[in-house]
């Protein structure tokens, strides 16, 4: 039920926003102008591999604590579609970049803090493949989850408003203050949720194809 | 359709969003028929 919950309301949603993004138009920001609209769908690919960090780090305590491999699958199944959304946000952000700030990588905090968070997770996709025995695999990623969870609001959200970069202003910016306007606010937080509906019925289907395989190796062995 | 071509022609914004929604409808037909293989599979699973 929930699948189809999240199916249809992600198509509805984001259907929308792909619309709207294009036609509405938004105020004169300078040195953004239409550019702006990148917001629409670079911020919400940022957001949810926060949260699908989170949800791998929460499935990975839950194993640890009833070794059920169920949590296991969960939680590298969360942690792949963090991983590749996390890569859709620094594409979308380079590309933005070229056409603000001249190139596609600067090595702007931002763009370090990111790439960083992308090498700890690539690490964490290393130790599973390089694991046969499954207990261990499984009970070595989820300490490994664990852990690379701890830094993730270090490099979203807390250096962005400590160290002096070039990238907008925060969503919530350092004055705990959402300065949009209230049309660019209602597409973006339409955004928000129809995409956490996509990851969302994404980690379902994944989740599932997970589940089979896991019983195809365990028949077949 | 000649009318619509001259309007698309001098509104780059709609080819754009045009490309746009092709590609978020390739993405659903895709995901939709992973949905639908894996239910079958799960189904087979079952009745075996």
């Amino acid at each position: 039920m929930a699948i189809k919950i999240f199916k249809y309301s992600s198509i509805v949603l984001v259907t929308a926003v792909i619309f709207l993004s294009f036609l509405i138009p938004i105020p004169h920001i300078p040195a953004l102008g239409d550019k702006a609209r990148v917001l629409y769908y670079h911020v919400p690919m940022s957001w949810i591999s926060v949260v699908a960090f989170f949800m791998s780090m929460v499935y990975a305590v839950k194993y640890l604590r009833t070794r059920d491999p169920q949590y296991d699958v969960k939680q590298y199944s969360a942690a792949e579609l963090g991983f590749v959304f996390c890569i859709l946000a620094t594409a979308t952000g380079s590309l933005w970049a070229k056409f603000n700030w001249g190139a596609f990588w600067n090595w702007d905090p931002r763009q370090t803090s990111i790439f960083i968070l992308l090498l700890i997770y690539g690490a964490y996709f290393v130790l599973r493949a390089s694991l046969d025995n499954y207990e261990q695999k499984a009970r070595l990623s989820s300490v490994y989850a664990i852990l690379a969870f701890v830094t993730v609001p270090f490099f979203v959200f807390i250096m962005p408003r400590v160290v002096d970069t070039l990238h907008p202003d925060p969503i919530v910016n350092s004055r705990g203050k959402i300065d949009m306007d209230p049309k660019m606010l209602y597409i973006f937080l339409t955004s928000l949720v129809g995409f956490t509906f996509l990851f969302l019925y994404m980690f379902q289907l994944k989740v599932k194809t997970e589940i089979l395989n896991l019983k195809l190796k365990n028949s077949s062995n | 359709m000649n009318s619509l071509y001259a309007f698309l022609e001098t509104n780059d914004l709609y080819v754009v969003l045009i490309i746009t929604l092709i590609i978020w409808i390739g993405i659903v037909l895709y995901l939709n028929r992973i949905e639908k293989k894996l239910n079958d599979l799960e189904k087979k699973g079952i009745k075996e």
